[in-house]
């Protein structure tokens, strides 16, 4: 590490701190009125849909508004897909470069790009265009690649793969274990084993299960496609593109193996994230006997078993009032912990990606640390505007509630599509309460940290 | 003025307010050699055994900013610029 060492980008100087995390900043704390403010509307809202909503189920695979039929050629046309996954293979292959020959010093872009970019920016894109990673995934076209070098078919595959999200599960926890907790997260020796270690360990999965592993036990291409599945564009039973509501994504997942545990650590980790910058609890854990780090992955596993031990419990809960069978019902109900997920990571990771995401494309500019001025991008910085307080504050409660509201449907569409009609509403009611506790409980991490 | 203690940090961490524009002297005095770091002003300087420290920052962009030490890691206070 080079410490003090002295850069001068163009357009700006830059003392070259050593790396150190990534986010020097944290948001102020949600003023206590919009607190109070968003728990109200989250219960009135809960309560009011559980009388008002509709009875029989209503989301299908059918549904949607086509999109132009240009649009929708354009989506499935090899050009436009290669494009994306040129693109995704370029700044992989970017970041790869300044991983191994970049210098060690807070300009190098490898933190903000995996940490930022990988995690917060994947989820933002897959929102809004749905989960992208499938295709551009690199791991997939260097496993395609490795299979073609060897001549071997595309469908190869030494065992069929049962293990569902499980695997997705513990990568997007070790995952965010490396980002919160880990040493020198931020140090390239770090980031040179942690990345070289998950692309030997995919390719090695993918190589034994086939696609199929790529397709659902990649932590990122779960990420990605668990949160895509908010988004309004979509494929309706019939695979032709359509526009649709946020929740007749989660709603057609499949009931696979570790889905619960995967939507679980995907709340948990952010909660987690929150709660690690309460003051009291960071006093305690520097200045206890046994190793801080200990508490720490302690406490991050705890909030995704707590996610997971909760909403197993609301519903069987649920199941039981509604005189239906309890089996396979909390993996039913994991669905709808995606909106509430989705709102936390938007009301905790908003300013993050502003700020440290449009720092590091000003670092990609630079990726060997020379000083160089590749992308002419290095003399960008974030905008203020977009990370003022008023707005973020703004951004926070409306994500949650966002979040809140959709899980709440989602969850009601699921029981009338479960329970007998007579026991819906009464079966509603241990998941309704559950949620409005994440709500109140995501947006007093907010208040307080 | 804070004094840092093997890993005791005294007073205990808490969040001390900054309008933009005012000025904040932080006095840190360690019983160890160490590093202080101020997130987001991008300060880092380094501590000397029972030597106080001081430092003295102005609030900027608006957000909280961590105080800490790099051995052992530490977070003495957080600066909230409001």
């Amino acid at each position: 590490m080079t410490l003090g060492a002295l850069v001068a980008l163009p357009g700006r100087a830059v003392a070259a701190m050593p790396a150190h995390g990534v986010g020097s900043r944290e948001d102020l704390p949600l003023p206590f009125h919009l607190l109070l403010i968003g728990a109200g509307l989250a219960l009135v809202v809960s309560f009011v849909a559980l009388g008002a909503l509709w009875k029989q189920p209503r989301l299908r695979r059918e549904d949607g508004r086509l999109l132009p039929m240009s649009l929708a050629l354009a989506l499935d046309s090899a050009a436009v897909r290669g494009l994306f996954v040129i693109a995704s293979l370029a700044i992989a292959g970017w970041t790869l470069v300044a991983l191994v020959l970049g210098k060690d010093n807070a300009n190098n872009p490898v933190p903000s790009v995996v940490y930022v970019w990988l995690w917060v920016g994947l989820a933002f894109i897959s929102m809004v265009f749905g989960g992208i990673w499938r295709l551009v995934n690199p791991v997939r076209w260097l496993h395609r690649g490795i299979l073609a070098a060897l001549r071997i078919e595309k469908d190869f595959a030494l065992a069929e793969y049962r293990l569902g999200y499980w695997p997705a599960a513990s990568g997007l926890l070790a995952f965010a274990w490396l980002e919160l907790i880990a040493p020198n997260n931020a140090d390239l020796p770090v980031l040179r084993i942690a990345i070289l270690g998950y692309l030997v360990v995919s390719l090695m999965l993918a190589m034994a299960f086939g696609e199929p592993y790529l397709r659902r036990g990649d932590p990122f291409t779960a990420w990605s496609s668990l949160y895509g599945t908010l988004s309004p564009l979509g494929r309706r039973a019939d695979r032709r593109w359509v526009f649709r509501t946020p929740l007749h994504g989660p709603l057609e997942l499949d009931a696979a193996p570790g889905l619960l545990a995967v939507t679980s650590v995907m709340l948990g980790t952010t909660a987690y994230d929150g709660f690690s910058g309460e003051t009291r609890w960071y006093s305690f854990v520097q200045s206890s006997s046994l190793p801080a780090r200990l508490w720490e992955t302690g406490a991050l596993v705890t909030f995704s078993l707590i996610v997971a031990a909760s909403l197993s419990a609301a519903a069987i809960l649920s199941a039981r009032l509604a005189g239906v069978s309890v089996r396979g019902v909390a993996t039913a109900f994991a669905p709808s912990l995606i909106p509430i997920a989705a709102g936390y990571l938007i009301a905790h990771y908003w300013s993050l990606w502003v700020w440290e995401g449009t720092n590091g494309l000003a670092k990609m500019s630079d990726p060997l640390g020379t000083g160089a001025n590749w992308l002419g991008t290095a003399s960008i910085s974030p905008s203020a505007s977009l990370i003022a307080p008023g707005l973020v504050a703004g951004i926070q409660v409306v994500a949650i509630i966002t979040g809140h509201v959709l899980g709440v449907v989602a969850a009601h569409e699921r029981a009338v599509s479960l329970f007998p009609r007579r026991a819906a509403v009464l079966g509603q009611v241990p998941l309704l309460v559950l949620m409005v506790g994440y709500t109140v409980g995501g947006l007093t991490l907010l208040f307080s940290s | 003025m804070v004094t840092v203690t093997g890993n005791k940090v005294s007073p205990p961490p808490a969040t001390v307010d900054l309008a933009v524009g005012e000025k904040l002297t932080l006095t840190v005095t360690s019983d160890h050699a160490d590093q202080l770091h101020i997130h987001g002003f991008e300060i880092e300087k380094d501590l000397v055994a029972g030597e106080p420290l001081s430092v003295t920052v102005t609030g900027d962009q608006p957000g909280v900013y961590e105080v800490e030490t790099h051995h052992p890691e530490l977070r003495l206070l957080k600066i909230a610029v409001k």
